[in-house]
């Protein structure tokens, strides 16, 4: 998109703060978007549906004597900001003081240069459509047996822009691609656990339909024939995914200054303590080139910091919006999530694992009786770090090496209680959609089988 | 907006639907005295869905306007040709039946408009700062008052013309508990489709306030469940996750073609005959007011109550047009999407097990050793029918009696075998799955429900 086009989003939002401050507000924000989405999907092993939009979307952020007014439409015309305001004060008016809530005063920003394919307006349909029978084709010819339920290849492009009363006035332009496939194998009376792969990147041409395909017609088919494993306590190593959902989202959680602040983080206390093996290192990283968590500035139109949360085992740093820094009278680290729609909110950008030092194949053949996990389906409660759920595309490890794939398999435990446990992390490592994460081997977990 | 959609829809040269869709949510969230958020949020447009060389093509406008409506419809058209050449094999037809025409009228919007945002946000702040009060052992609370109104417009060429409004309501309180490092957390979560009089009907705000503070301290001294198979009675929230997420998914006919657990199983009995599973657009059991009431679908088909398994024997998926068609069967009014910038898929509404004949009490007098299984965490489900559902509250039952409460409890297995194993239901019925949506890519409000059910499955714990 042109310079002309940020440029007119930026004055749309000057003109949302300025008439909500007219209105009656003590301090306004206004952030705004333009997207155009492209979107092929597969359903039942063939193309399904073709879409493409132009969106817009406007959230505007008031504060009046304290008290927090929020609102939100994807309108961006004149009439409907003034009707949007008038909500946003009404809401205000309803709701109780609180001395917190602020916006930050503008920091300068040094704009990351990668996060925008120049090529993103030539996409279109039919580039969709091919890279999404690619991914189709590579599927099916794995293996006659897999089937796919539902796949994409999608891209969506435009820019982002943040204004307040205080001073704040940024945009950037980025986009964002990804292809995913889920589904399953089916022999005869045998049916695969599902499975569900995807890839990402700042750019088309970067996003791997081939391997996303492949990957996700191996798990499938490798999980045919399941067998009931036994219960036992011990090792498990939990593959990218699984380590991402178990592993990483309580940590992401509880390094939420929100959290700690509302003594809801089992890290409240612990800075500089360690809470994890000196295995485990993890992270934040706003600027990870080519990463979709990445940002030049965060929901506030802060610079986002790239902060250690766990290094070598200890916590190092909590994660800030502009409430919660304002709560301890310091600034914000720049982690205000959330897009147009939302009402601020802490979170991370990009979660990066650092690797280890060990093959997966070396971690394998280290453990006489365990079980790979490569999908976990189940309950991870963030508060308490309790987990529990059923292993998907699982195998068995015996004496050293992969064994029969698992159905009907349970793990559980509390994920703090078990990080200073983190025996390794491997040194392969799989990008997500605004993480990248290793194998992570945890000892002592609760396997419940037949 | 009818003449608008109407005029543009006359003029189209291949099978065009306009969807015109205005929503206006409020929400507001409480968390420990602190009003997180407080929001208004108006989302509005027009979808506009073709079918052209059998292929779909969808495109939207976030206008009423004619010509920015004309220009989604072009841009739909102009999809669906760019993608036709990669079909393998073209939507055949639509599956001819009576579409809506009229006015359709669900929920209570103006109920809803009658009360003040003040009143709707001391609701959220007076509930969360009773269950903070209500224990020492309490460290935290949310609680969270949501509502949506629609309305809608839905036009097509071969004869849709209906004019649909819909107000839903819900309501979040959330309790966490904590000693030391130990934390607990209990929540209880209400939706329907209604006003606030609909929302509290079954328990004032004061009591999920006490409920929730109750369970999340109870279960701090609470010892973890044990893992294994085991004899449970599951109460209605956990019959309707059951009957949404493990078998109602399997019975959605976009996965019955992709090869799911209840394909080509029609007219094969699945289920115990005890066992009549329905999921219904309209929700007339236990009055109008569950959570996911439809009264016609995205594609314009007055939503039917569909009996998916009756007594045991498979009789029927849930259906748009092009499966409906495909499977030569009328629609059964399943086909939603979310907003006007979301194509119709196949969804559920209400999916609920119809009671049976005992009391809860001679089912849980039956139990020799077992557990009463109360409160859906999250569940999922794989389209294979293994389901694993998190349990809020899990009681141990020892010779028909209910003891101690247990904690950490989540449940799985295959829904077909569960079902095949329900020896007992209760005469009682409750929704219980309003609160959240369901998850397909697109967000829609369900609800499920049912009896007390007495089964077996896997009990996952420490």
């Amino acid at each position: 998109m042109g310079q002309s086009v940020t440029r007119h989003l930026l004055d749309i939002c000057d003109a949302a703060v300025a008439a909500a401050v007219r209105a009656g507000a003590d301090e306004a924000e206004a952030c705004a978007a333009r997207v155009r989405t492209v979107n092929v999907q597969l359903q039942k092993n063939d193309v399904h549906i073709a879409k493409s939009s132009d969106g817009a979307a406007l959230g505007i952020r008031i504060i009046k004597a304290g008290r927090l007014g929020f609102s939100f439409l994807n309108r961006l015309d004149d009439p409907s900001v003034s009707e949007s305001i008038e909500a946003a004060l009404g809401i205000a008016a309803a709701a109780p003081a609180d001395a917190h809530n602020v916006l930050p005063d503008p920091v300068a920003i040094e704009y990351q240069r990668d996060l925008n394919d120049p090529a993103a307006g030539s996409f279109g349909v039919e580039r969709a459509v091919e890279s999404a029978l690619v991914m189709l084709r590579e599927a099916r010819g794995y293996d006659a047996r897999v089937t796919v339920d539902f796949g994409e290849f999608a891209g969506q492009w435009g820019e982002r822009a943040v204004v307040s009363s205080r001073g704040v006035r940024a945009s950037e332009p980025s986009s964002a691609f990804h292809c995913g496939v889920l589904g399953m194998a089916r022999d005869g009376d045998k049916v695969s656990s599902f499975d569900y792969q995807f890839d990402g990147a700042r750019e088309a041409a970067r996003v791997d339909p081939v391997s996303t395909a492949r990957r996700f017609a191996e798990n499938v088919v490798n999980s045919l024939g399941a067998v009931k494993g036994d219960s036992f306590t011990g090792p498990v190593i939990l593959a990218p995914k699984a380590a991402a959902e178990v592993i990483c989202y309580p940590i992401e959680a509880a390094v939420s200054a929100r959290a700690v602040q509302k003594g809801t983080s089992r890290f409240c206390g612990k800075l500089g303590e360690p809470v994890a093996s000196r295995a485990l290192t993890i992270l934040d990283d706003s600027a990870l080139p080519g990463g979709l968590g990445s940002a030049s500035f965060d929901r506030e139109g802060m610079p986002s910091e790239v902060l250690p949360l766990v290094e070598g085992g200890v916590l190092r740093n909590f994660l800030y919006d502009a409430y919660s820094a304002c709560v301890e009278g310091r600034r914000s680290n720049g982690h205000a999530g959330g897009g147009p729609a939302d009402v601020p909110y802490v979170s991370t950008t990009n979660v990066v694992m650092s690797p280890g030092d060990v093959s997966l194949a070396d971690m394998i053949a280290g453990i006489d009786r365990g079980v790979l996990v490569t999908r976990f389906s189940g309950n991870v409660d963030p508060v308490s770090g309790d987990f529990s759920g059923a292993v998907k595309g699982g195998r068995l490890i015996r004496r050293g090496e992969l064994a029969e794939p698992l159905c009907g398999t349970m793990i559980a435990g509390n994920v703090f209680d078990l990080l200073p446990g983190v025996t390794a992390v491997s040194r392969e490592r799989e990008r997500m959609l605004g993480a990248v994460v290793g194998h992570v081997l945890l000892n002592d977990v609760v396997v419940s089988g037949s | 907006m009818r003449e608008i959609l109407n005029g543009i829809v006359a003029e189209s040269e291949c099978w065009l639907e306009l969807r015109a869709h205005e929503r206006r949510a409020l929400s507001v969230a409480v968390r420990k005295g602190v009003v997180e958020s407080a929001a208004h949020r108006t989302v509005s447009g027009v979808g506009a869905r073709v079918l052209v060389n059998g292929t779909w093509g969808f495109s939207s406008a976030a206008s009423f306007e004619r010509d920015d409506v004309l220009r989604a419809a072009r841009d739909a058209v102009a999809a669906a040709v760019a993608s036709s050449s990669g079909r393998l094999k073209g939507v055949g037809r639509l599956q001819d039946c009576s579409l809506a025409v009229g006015d359709f009228r669900s929920g209570n919007a103006e109920g809803l408009a009658a009360r003040s945002t003040e009143e709707k946000t001391a609701l959220a702040v007076d509930t969360e700062a009773r269950v903070r009060a209500s224990s020492p052992a309490v460290r935290s609370a949310m609680a969270r008052y949501s509502e949506i109104v629609d309305r809608k417009w839905i036009v097509s060429t071969d004869g849709a013309d209906a004019h649909l409004e819909d107000a839903k309501a819900e309501f979040l309180a959330v309790a966490i508990a904590g000693e030391g490092d130990e934390m607990t957390t209990a929540f209880h979560g209400v939706g329907v489709t209604g006003g606030l009089e609909d929302l509290f009907a079954a328990l004032s705000p004061d009591g999920i306030a006490d409920h929730v503070s109750r369970i999340a301290v109870d279960l701090l001294s609470a010892p973890y469940a044990p893992g294994g198979e085991a004899t449970v009675v599951l109460n209605p929230e956990l019959v309707g996750l059951l009957a949404h997420e493990a078998v109602g998914h399997t019975v959605e006919a976009d996965f019955v073609l992709s090869g799911s657990a209840a394909s080509g199983r029609l007219g094969q009995k699945v289920a115990s005959e005890l066992v009549t599973l329905v999921d219904s657009g309209p929700a007339v059991i236990g009055g109008p007011t569950a959570g996911g009431v439809v009264l016609v679908d995205d594609e314009g088909v007055p939503a039917a109550r569909t009996v998916v398994i009756d007594r045991g024997v498979l009789r029927s998926y849930l259906h748009d047009r092009e499966t409906a068609a495909l499977f030569d069967v009328p629609p059964t009014g399943n086909a939603r999407a979310w907003q006007f910038d979301d194509e119709p898929l196949i969804r559920m509404r209400n999916t609920y097990i119809e009671p049976g004949a005992s009391s809860l009490e001679e089912i849980v007098a039956s139990v020799k050793e077992g557990f009463l299984l109360r409160g859906a965490g999250s569940g999922q489900a794989d389209a294979n029918a293994e389901f694993m559902f998190g349990v809020q509250e899990a009681y141990e039952i020892r010779n028909g009696k209910v003891g101690r409460l247990l904690r950490g409890a989540t449940i799985s297995g295959d829904a077909f075998e569960v079902l095949k194993g329900i020896d007992m239901l209760s005469s009682g019925f409750e929704w219980g799955l309003g609160f959240g949506a369901c998850g397909k890519g697109q967000q829609a409000r369900v609800d499920g429900g049912g009896p007390y059910v007495r089964c077996r499955v896997m009990m996952g714990g420490r």
